[in-house]
């Protein structure tokens, strides 16, 4: 008999007018043994009453659908992550000779690179607690630049490794634009087959770009704005007096951050969010660019596992705090060199 | 003894009992009119001590009143919230009471924040914030208490699973058999100004949060899942994702102005107007008709910008039960879609 349907709702109706009556019935028999029945007789009568009234609500508001869910909460199902990310973490093992205290850089040569029209295969780093957390996803920072921007690549060990000290991990991917460069290639395509070689996020990327390359990157959110909410926009031209032409880019969907380096970031529409500091004077391009890079990854998530399964199966006897995770259920860690494919 | 505890409810009980014991006793008592006014006395106390008792255990169930102030109708005063454990007392993080003067809202109520155990340890870094909305009727009670959250933020930091964060318990209505859905009523409590202007106020004044947009989230089960969806979609600006466990596509009450079939519907502003770039987790136990229902129709609707995660779970209802089974999940998910703890400097 379901606990939502309308037989059960009836016969406790039914159950409470017939111990009613029967108390009524009763209510002078029994000899000396009048007063208990009496005091049953109500009780049952107030307990039936209450009970056809509390159906009545639980079959208005689906409150408990089932005896197993009222009695037990067993629940059963669940949402199941089937995905093999990090296929390149056996090569960054293999080829880490930083013994993964520093920050390790690569050139990153995936299927369709040249593809994606840039001037050079996308530099990688990955932060120096990579291997060391292989149940973690990383987010990511996206640099666009172009040549004359001056944002060399011999710069961007440097960088990631400052940046990351001050700032917390993330995978930074250098990618060396050209006019040709695709937008669908850079906001879909890349993330895409980085989430396949390395254990990144699916969303809640940054982009920094440098000003010649704000046209592109605009595009570049305006076709993912979920995979990036934070923009930044670094002047180039830096040391040689204040570059011009730098605005905020706009037409942004409400939600994306933008900042341009030197100016206060602001949420589309207008939103409270974080002023970037660059310092007191104008810095250099390279400055510039790390300045920018400590704003990208403030702007990330932490690196996280994934988030703990929904409760498949839970049996706890009604009344007790139940389904409290058990103590010390930490996530175990797998040591490194035990997981993952190699590329 | 207060309203929601084992021993008001054992009580009840046992003036139930005494009251039918009573009535039984004395029913041959007296006669003429004071007979009958026994009777009628005996049989309504009979009758009272049964609806009383009955009230109690709801009110364990839904922790709507967890201080006798709430019910003579006084402000709640913050140490009526809870008594919070002393800072540092152990590994786990530890509950706090605020008050937030509600400036713009008129709203002047307390507020329980959990700070992680990394609030104390890095005194100078700045945490996520997640604001966690109750249902209708109950309190934040219903997250420390029913829902067990703070052992459970505990627990998802400790395993990794989810960065340190300050989890906000705040009223979404000042009378606690109100029903604000969070809405700035067109003439009640502007619950909306509350929650997304005094309420962040407070907080970033008081608490070493941080203050950007990319920091700030929102969870809610029942009506406050229709709040946590609903405020996210109508402050993109303030909050960058929103976790609904059971919620709906309205708000079921009238707020006044007609805009619980407008603005303050989520299915109307996902029909009508530009979704905003913010991430939903909907959750919902698929033996919960109307809950599920909601949920697949905001995911239908929503397209990108806004990112929809769902989450459901067979069996279930809408009941603490399943908001235990989802609230884990749905806080690491929060924590992967919200800005990280910021260093200083």
């Amino acid at each position: 008999m379901a606990l939502t349907g309308i037989s059960l709702l009836v016969l406790a109706g039914l159950a409470a007018v017939g111990a009613a009556a029967a108390t009524v019935v009763g209510w002078r028999r029994f000899g000396r043994l009048r007063i208990p029945v009496r005091v049953v007789g109500v009780l049952l009568t107030q307990a039936l009453v209450l009970l056809a009234v509390g159906l009545a609500v639980n079959r208005s508001a689906q409150f408990y659908t089932n005896w197993d869910d009222l009695l037990t909460q067993a629940i059963a199902g669940g949402r199941h992550n089937a995905s093999t990310p990090g296929q390149l973490d056996q090569w960054v093992r293999q080829h880490d000779h930083s013994d993964s205290a520093q920050p390790f850089a690569f050139e990153w040569r995936p299927d369709g690179w040249a593809d994606w029209h840039l001037a050079a295969p996308p530099t990688v780093t990955v932060p120096a607690d990579y291997l060391r957390n292989p149940g973690w996803r990383y987010p990511a920072v996206l640099v666009l630049s172009s040549a004359g921007d001056g944002w060399g690549d011999a710069a961007v060990t440097g960088l990631a490794r400052s940046a990351e000290t001050a700032a917390g991990p993330a995978v930074l991917i250098f990618a060396h634009t050209t006019p040709a460069a695709s937008v669908p290639a850079l906001a879909m395509a890349l993330p895409a087959q980085l989430s396949r070689d390395l254990r990144v996020t699916g969303h809640s990327w940054a982009l920094v770009s440098s000003a010649r390359q704000e046209p592109l990157a605009r595009q570049v959110v305006l076709a993912a704005p979920g995979r990036y909410p934070a923009l930044a926009v670094v002047p180039v031209g830096a040391g040689r007096g204040r570059p011009a032409g730098v605005a905020a880019p706009k037409g942004l969907p409400v939600g994306v951050t933008v900042a341009v380096l030197g100016t206060p970031a602001r949420t589309a529409t207008g939103g409270p969010a974080v002023v970037p500091r660059a310092g007191s004077t104008r810095p250099s391009g390279v400055e510039s660019l790390r300045a920018a890079l400590l704003w990208a990854i403030r702007q990330l998530p932490a690196p996280l596992p994934e988030p703990a399964p929904l409760v498949r199966q839970v049996h706890t006897p009604p009344g007790q705090p139940s389904l409290l995770p058990p103590r010390g259920s930490a996530a175990v860690q797998p040591p490194v060199g035990t997981a993952n494919t190699s590329a | 003894m207060a309203p929601d505890s084992l021993a008001l409810l054992l009580l009840a009980v046992a003036t139930a009992v005494v009251a039918a014991v009573a009535l039984a006793l004395t029913w041959e008592r007296g006669s003429g009119w004071w007979r009958v006014a026994l009777r009628a006395g005996s049989a309504s106390l009979c009758v009272a001590t049964a609806l009383a008792a009955a009230l109690v255990w709801v009110n364990r169930q839904v922790e709507t009143y967890t201080s006798w102030s709430d019910l003579t109708g006084a402000p709640p005063a913050a140490a009526a919230l809870s008594d919070p454990p002393p800072p540092g007392g152990g590994s786990g993080g530890r509950l706090v009471n605020l008050t937030v003067p509600g400036r713009a809202s008129g709203l002047s109520l307390p507020m329980m924040a959990y700070l992680p155990a990394a609030y104390d340890a890095r005194p100078t870094a700045r945490f996520p914030v997640i604001e966690a909305l109750h249902g209708y009727p109950s309190s934040p009670m219903g997250w420390t208490k029913t829902l067990h959250a703070p052992e459970y933020l505990d627990r998802e930091i400790a395993a990794g699973r989810m960065a340190p964060t300050v989890v906000l318990f705040p009223y979404i209505t000042p009378d606690r058999l109100l029903d604000t859905e969070c809405t700035n009523l067109s003439h009640g409590p502007q619950a909306e100004t509350y929650l997304t202007v005094d309420v962040p106020e407070a907080v970033k004044s008081q608490l070493r949060v941080r203050t950007d947009r990319a920091g700030w989230g929102l969870i809610g089960y029942s009506a406050g899942a229709f709040c946590a969806a609903n405020l996210a979609l109508r402050h993109p600006t303030g909050y960058a994702a929103a976790a609904s466990l059971s919620g709906y596509t309205t708000p079921g009450i009238t707020v006044g102005d007609g805009s619980e079939n407008t603005l303050n519907n989520d299915a109307w502003r996902l029909q009508h107007l530009p979704p905003p770039a913010i991430a939903l987790y909907l959750g919902s136990a698929r033996a919960d008709h109307s809950s599920l229902r909601s949920a697949t129709t905001l995911a239908r609707l929503a397209h990108a910008p806004m990112s929809v995660t769902t989450g459901y779970i067979d069996g279930g209802g809408h009941n603490a039960g399943t908001w235990l089974a989802m609230e884990p999940t749905a806080f690491d998910w929060l924590s992967s879609w919200l800005a990280r703890p910021l260093a200083a400097g």
